[in-house]
């Protein structure tokens, strides 16, 4: 039971990754990615790209890639998703759509569709064993960077003035501007620093297991799960509901191996039903 | 700049607020100190979050908010909007000390005795158009209510 709840834990960890993004750029622009699987997916084989490139170690493949996320996500916001926004949600739902399926051709036509990894050596099978249950090396790491990447995102927003300039345009986008604020510029920063938590999430999934150009949507399903089980736009919430979405699959996998994914779709069902508005609600009407 | 309505950030603190005004970035005499001297208790609330005060208060958040920004020219859109009389007399009482440096006001006032009695110009506009135009003092109520109903 405990190992349950432990590889549970850790396996929301990595969900928590996949969903930090989503939630903050829902928060700061309510924009809702739906190519955030994709780009996780992009993330990933770029990283197993940059790796095979220059020869670097993973981990430091992936530090390399995190800044150039950041540029990415700039630009992608400031060029293109910031021509989306407004009252009507639908030109960024349909523009992020058609990302989407972009990205999943492209990376079809680069890599085909054989799943590859990103080869980390010992640390994937390296683990170690407390009283009867063993845990993997790699997912606590994971699971590590979800806890810290949240502390960070929470301490941005409460007590840096990059914080408070997101939280003040997503509050009153004028008034805002009235103060001197550039929102065009606020939201690139804010996507930016979305695509560094991308790239990591890319880069961790294909540790851990292999990635394939159609694996997006499924990532996107889990990262949207987390966020909205949470409640849309609070760090805590999303973490709390990627650990609830990791656990309730494990216990579902352990039930059945072909429950685990349904398990938690489940779940989440259960969650809107009763609380629809998820379960830390921190967004303001 | 005091926009209608006040137009705080909601999920920001008092202090929070106040301090986006220095996003301009220009130098100048207003600091957090001093709004916290002008209207005290802000300071004693500075960190809760602006929509738990009162009206008056968040009004006060609003001028200090303006105020951080050290503008030459401080605009005011109707900010006795929406509030009770002894608060209005309170806000308007402070008023003074921020003219006393060397700061300009611009108040849009629909209340025609509280205009003339804190502003040194009175400008009374009809459609657009400047209907009125003189030293608060010289001016008579009925040049006002003449200018207003053009009766």
């Amino acid at each position: 039971m405990t190992e349950i709840i432990l590889q549970g834990l850790l396996l929301g960890g990595l969900y928590a990754l996949f969903a930090l993004g989503q939630s903050l750029m829902f928060g700061v622009m309510r924009l809702t990615n739906t190519a955030q699987g994709d780009f996780i997916i992009l993330g990933g084989f770029f990283a197993i790209s940059m790796v095979a490139a220059t020869g670097l170690s993973a981990g430091w493949g992936l530090l390399v890639i995190i800044p150039i996320a950041y540029l990415a996500g700039y630009a992608l916001q400031r060029f293109v998703l910031n021509g989306t926004l407004g009252r009507d949600p639908l030109p960024s739902l349909v523009v992020t759509f058609g990302l989407s399926i972009i990205i999943q051709n492209l990376l079809l036509e680069i890599y085909s569709a054989d799943p590859r990894s990103l080869e980390v050596g010992n640390i994937a099978l390296a683990s170690f064993s407390l009283s009867d249950i063993t845990i993997g090396v790699l997912p606590l790491l994971t699971f590590g960077i979800a806890v810290f990447a949240t502390i960070c995102l929470q301490a941005l927003f409460s007590y840096t003035s990059l914080g408070r300039s997101f939280r003040a345009v997503s509050d009153d986008r004028e008034a805002a501007q009235l103060m001197g604020l550039k929102p065009a510029i606020v939201y690139a920063q804010a996507t930016g620093i979305a695509f560094m938590l991308i790239a990591l999430a890319g880069g961790l999934q294909a540790m851990r297991t292999t990635i394939a150009p159609s694996d997006g949507p499924m990532l996107l399903l889990f990262a949207f799960e987390a966020v909205i089980i949470g409640g849309m736009g609070s760090f805590w919430g999303t973490l709390v509901g990627a650990l609830l979405l990791g656990l309730t699959q494990q216990i579902g996998f352990r039930l059945d191996p072909g429950w685990g994914i349904w398990f938690g779709h489940l779940m989440f069902l259960v969650v809107l039903v009763i609380r629809p508005q998820g379960l830390f609600p921190k967004t303001r009407g | 700049m005091v926009p209608e309505g006040r137009r705080l950030f909601p999920s920001l603190t008092v202090e929070e607020n106040l301090l986006m005004g220095t996003l301009s970035g220009r130098q100048g005499a207003w600091n957090l100190a001093r709004v916290f001297k002008l209207f005290p208790i802000l300071q004693e609330k500075r960190y809760m979050p602006s929509t738990s005060l009162s009206g008056g208060q968040q009004q006060m958040v609003a001028i200090g908010r303006a105020l951080m920004s050290n503008p030459r020219l401080l605009l005011c859109d109707e900010i006795s909007l929406g509030l009770a009389p002894v608060v209005i007399r309170e806000i308007y009482a402070a008023l003074p000390s921020i003219v006393e440096e060397g700061m300009s006001l611009l108040i849009v006032e629909q209340d025609v005795q509280l205009a003339m009695q804190v502003s040194s110009r009175v400008v009374c506009l009809q459609e657009g158009l400047v209907s009125l135009e003189g030293k608060s003092g010289e001016l008579t109520r009925d040049q006002i209510s003449k200018a207003y109903f053009g009766i």
